[in-house]
């Protein structure tokens, strides 16, 4: 097909789109992305902070040694403060202000945050998981240890399908931001 | 101008969002029609797109035209929109019946097919670009949402009309 743009750019300031009219209803329900991100982090965070009382009490009562129910108190404190770093970063997400170029990083920087955080997960949960369900064995018997291990796996699969998709849309974003910020003139 | 602080916090803030949402439906659906892949993906964008516009029209103080502040919105909504849809390729569903353009006999709206097929082969910041020029917006004002200089706008957008013109013949 030749292309006429002049020609065209007329066809694409005449076009119309029937689209339905918004329903005012819909408005007081509207709830956008990064608000709700905004507000799944805060939860997040608070109940990871809240975990802490409980878990610790539970700890207690299954007989943790003393540097595991340290180790998991750690834990929970670190994702939390992971998380509302996270809290910050989407509550400055302001799509009225910012440019497209500065979306992209934030939203760029965002991923990557929530990347480090499954990251710091694996890395930190993996050994508690394995103590635990060594404590559970000693102290409870097998039966408990299939089903926690099956949880684990289970877990495991979960965790690395949503970092290889979060990978993935991170280097497209990564891609499009260096050609966005590519200054050759 | 949106209406004082007080009243936006009203009723009127409803009024007043409507009244911008009605006046620059053509806008937005076009935004969303670029960035979208299939019916479904379209009303996705469509509804962030909203709750973008709504959330944030409480704090739009005037200072920007109206259109670029929803073309901020809407590009910045679509471009890093990944909730649902790890979509980053163009529209491969046509919408058919979506688009119309009052007297043609069909010829013109084969040719915006074509042209919207063309442009889903490029790059979101891409399409962004060719998106406003298309709109007739000054360099000023695509430099001011993109975020890019004024004569790297120029620049990109003499490369991307040469790509498409080259896709077009190919």
């Amino acid at each position: 097909m030749a292309m006429d743009l002049d020609e065209l750019k007329q066809s694409w300031n005449s076009q119309r789109f029937n689209v339905p009219q918004i329903d005012p209803a819909s408005i007081r329900r509207a709830n956008a992305f990064s608000g709700q991100l905004a507000v799944r982090y805060r939860t997040c965070a608070l109940l990871s902070l809240i975990a802490v009382g409980p878990l610790t009490f539970c700890a207690r009562q299954l007989d943790f040694p003393l540097w595991m129910t340290i180790y998991l108190c750690a834990f929970m404190l670190a994702m939390s403060a992971i998380t509302s770093f996270e809290w910050h970063l989407a509550s400055r997400i302001d799509f009225g202000i910012m440019n497209l170029t500065d979306a992209l990083r934030s939203v760029y920087r965002l991923r990557k945050q929530m990347n480090m955080r499954l990251l710091a997960g694996i890395a930190g949960g993996t050994p508690l998981i394995i103590a635990m369900l060594i404590h559970y064995f000693h102290r409870f018997g097998t039966e408990l240890l299939v089903a926690g291990g099956a949880g684990a796996v289970a877990g495991a699969i979960i965790g690395v399908n949503h970092a290889l998709t979060n990978r993935r849309i991170l280097s497209k974003m990564q891609a499009e931001l260096n050609d966005a910020t590519s200054t050759d003139e | 101008m949106p209406p004082a602080k007080t009243t936006l916090e009203s009723d009127s803030r409803e009024a007043y969002f409507l009244e911008i949402v009605e006046k620059n439906r053509q806008l937005i659906s076009k935004v969303c029609y670029m960035y979208a892949t299939d019916g479904e993906h379209f009303n996705d964008l469509h509804q962030e797109v909203m709750a973008n516009l709504w959330q944030g029209i409480g704090k739009f103080r005037g200072d920007s035209k109206i259109s670029t502040w929803i073309y901020r919105i809407c590009l910045n909504t679509c471009v890093t929109y990944f909730r649902r849809h790890n979509r980053y390729d163009g529209l491969r569903v046509p919408l058919d019946g979506v688009i119309e353009i009052p007297g043609d006999d069909g010829t013109r709206l084969a040719q915006l097919h074509e042209m919207y097929r063309l442009i889903s082969t490029l790059q979101p910041m891409e399409k962004a670009l060719i998106l406003m020029w298309l709109d007739e917006r000054p360099y000023d004002e695509i430099a001011e949402v993109t975020g890019m200089s004024r004569n790297n706008v120029a620049t990109r957008l003499r490369r991307i009309k040469q790509k498409l013109i080259k896709k077009g013949q190919e």
